[in-house]
């Protein structure tokens, strides 16, 4: 995989008057990567894409835009991207055809037949042609909402939870249409969704965020290590044990909601593990690996997050 | 900017809302032509009998009626072109295409002023055009002075499409700022009706917001007549406004007009789109 920058994001930061929205957020986005945005509702991902496409003015921070060794202006770098963020940004009362054709006079693409060419991909093609987007349902509006991103062959697209409303169905075409875009075209996907299980199928990185705070970044393989490597454990002296495999065999030992004690990448320690557990006295109640997946990663980072 | 004024000429074209909308403010003012020209038979039956009504007696009356036109013309489409991208957000498709938000926003005002500009010229000029065709320009009214006071009219109308846009912006409603944009024009203009004398209309042509008065002030300018010999000649001239009042007129337009839309675009280049 190619390690050429595109974006770099360094301390950015977003105050309104109600709090801060994003604080001091430092990541890059490779060429050719599919980045997963993740966190929950408020952590800051809308607000991050949104000043990524320039609709929100940052208040610290700066981003940097590169092709190649060459740093783009911003403008210049938008034009080479594409962006869905938040619900398409469409005129209800038009057409998807007269929708798109406004958005091909802005973006200067030559060829009409563009037009069919991406309303078939999204497969809208079929949709009457005189049924304007006002009774579109969620799921074709986003799917409209891709085409429109697809129209100017960007070299980056920002994607804010492209699958929401999407059936099985449209999720599975949309996971594939950007899975091959990324492989046969080189297109980089930053993307966000709440269905993690998706993002799992498709992202080669990820970036947590919690509270508009970055609370970890980490690679896809890097997560595969991570994951199902944990050791779950519960003792009679959860507390005891936690301070004691910390202090002599200097492990990080995380606890859950429900009292035991996770250990991640411990698989290969659970001799010395129940030597340190034995010889202090401490009765052992449960011990068991753990398959971990995304979704309970994220758990997890949330938790010790807060 | 090509660009962003091309999808901005399909979507004005596309605009169902628009459409309906023009086509009612055509209507009246076609209705408020008809009425004029009624009145204008008139006139011409009482102009000098020697001279030639032609195109510049049909300029007098299509302009009659002009300024309320013209401000129809330039508060729905300044509104509703300007406006509603904000409104409904699409708008961010020009931010997110790669242009910066002066732009866009400069892109939708030329838009808008392209439009209403021709719309508002051929409303104006087609019949007074296909009058000289028929008859010649006439020399019953002195079409130069009618000249200078349209140009001067043109800086008038760039202040009432800053003060517009202004408007726009700030109330971040098309419909709304649509509504008090027809509301105050019209009140400002009945107001003059009532408290002010015609004669002394000049002395009050800069305290309005809309400036309406002030374009009625010069695309109606006095007409002035006079017996000689005997009293079957009258001759016709129009009375150009003090001079004063004229180059306090253009520099009034020109800094309100300037100030209103510099002032639009630092509010839409310095606010969040969200």
């Amino acid at each position: 995989m190619d390690r050429e920058r595109l974006i770099s994001v360094n301390n950015l930061t977003k105050k309104y008057k109600f709090g801060t929205a994003v604080a001091n957020v430092t990541f890059d986005i490779q060429r050719k990567h599919i980045y997963g945005l993740v966190g929950p509702n408020g952590a800051g991902k809308t607000t991050i894409m949104k000043m990524l496409g320039g609709l929100v003015i940052p208040s610290g921070g700066q981003i940097h835009f590169y092709d190649g060794e060459r740093e783009l202006s911003p403008e210049q770098a938008r034009r080479q991207m594409s962006f869905m963020i938040e619900t398409p940004y469409l005129r209800r009362d038009r057409t998807a055809r007269q929708n798109l054709e406004k958005l091909r006079l802005l973006k200067n693409v030559a060829n009409p037949q563009v037009i069919d060419d991406v309303l078939e991909i999204v497969g809208l093609s079929d949709v009457p042609k005189n049924k304007t987007v006002r009774k579109y349902s969620l799921g074709m509006r986003q799917r409209l909402g891709i085409a429109n991103a697809l129209m100017s062959h960007p070299q980056c697209m920002v994607l804010d939870e492209p699958i929401n409303g999407l059936d099985p169905t449209g999720i599975v075409e949309i996971r594939e249409l950007l899975q091959r875009l990324n492989r046969q075209d080189g297109v980089t996907i930053l993307i966000s969704s709440h269905i993690l299980s998706e993002l799992a199928n498709l992202c080669t990185d990820y970036i947590f965020l919690h509270h508009g705070r970055i609370i970890n970044s980490i690679s896809g393989e890097e997560l595969a290590k991570v994951c199902g490597s944990n050791l779950l454990i519960n003792t009679e002296q959860n507390q005891l044990a936690q301070q004691l495999l910390s202090d002599q065999l200097g492990i990080a030992v995380l606890k859950r909601e429900d009292g035991q004690l996770r250990i991640p990448d411990a698989v290969d320690c659970k001799k010395e593990i129940l030597n340190v557990l034995v010889n202090n006295g401490v009765t052992l109640l449960h011990m068991s690996e753990e398959t971990q997946d995304l979704e309970t990663y994220y758990m997890s980072l949330i938790q010790d997050a807060d | 900017m090509k660009h962003i004024v091309k999808s901005q000429l399909y979507q004005i074209r596309t605009d169902l809302f628009f459409m309906i909308a023009l086509l009612t403010v055509a209507f009246l003012s076609w209705r408020c032509w008809e009425v004029c020209r009624m009145n204008m038979t008139e006139d011409i039956a009482s102009y000098h009998l020697d001279g030639v009504c032609g195109g510049v007696a049909a300029l007098d009356n299509s302009l009659e009626s002009g300024a309320i036109a013209g401000l129809l013309y330039l508060s729905l489409i300044l509104t509703i072109v300007i406006g509603k991208d904000y409104a409904d957000k699409t708008v961010y498709c020009d931010i997110l295409a790669g242009y910066t938000r002066q732009q866009a926003f400069r892109g939708r005002l030329l838009s808008a002023v392209i439009v209403g500009g021709s719309i508002q010229l051929i409303t104006t000029f087609a019949i007074p055009f296909s009058y000289t065709i028929r008859y010649g320009w006439g020399n019953v009214l002195d079409g130069t002075t009618y000249l200078a006071c349209i140009a001067i009219c043109l800086l008038i109308f760039y202040r009432i499409i800053g003060e517009i846009t202004l408007l726009t912006v700030v109330t971040k409603r098309y419909r709304a700022a649509l509504f008090v944009t027809i509301v105050i024009g019209y009140a400002e203009l009945v107001a003059t009706m009532f408290t002010v004398d015609s004669g002394a209309l000049e002395e009050h042509y800069r305290v309005w917001f809309l400036s309406l008065p002030a374009a009625e002030l010069f695309l109606h300018p006095s007409q002035m007549w006079e017996y000689q010999d005997n009293a079957d000649i009258r001759y016709y001239w129009i009375q150009m406004p003090k001079t004063s009042v004229v180059i306090g007129t253009i520099i009034i337009s020109i800094v309100l007009g300037t100030g209103c839309l510099l002032l639009s675009s630092h509010l839409i280049k310095k606010r969040d789109m969200d």
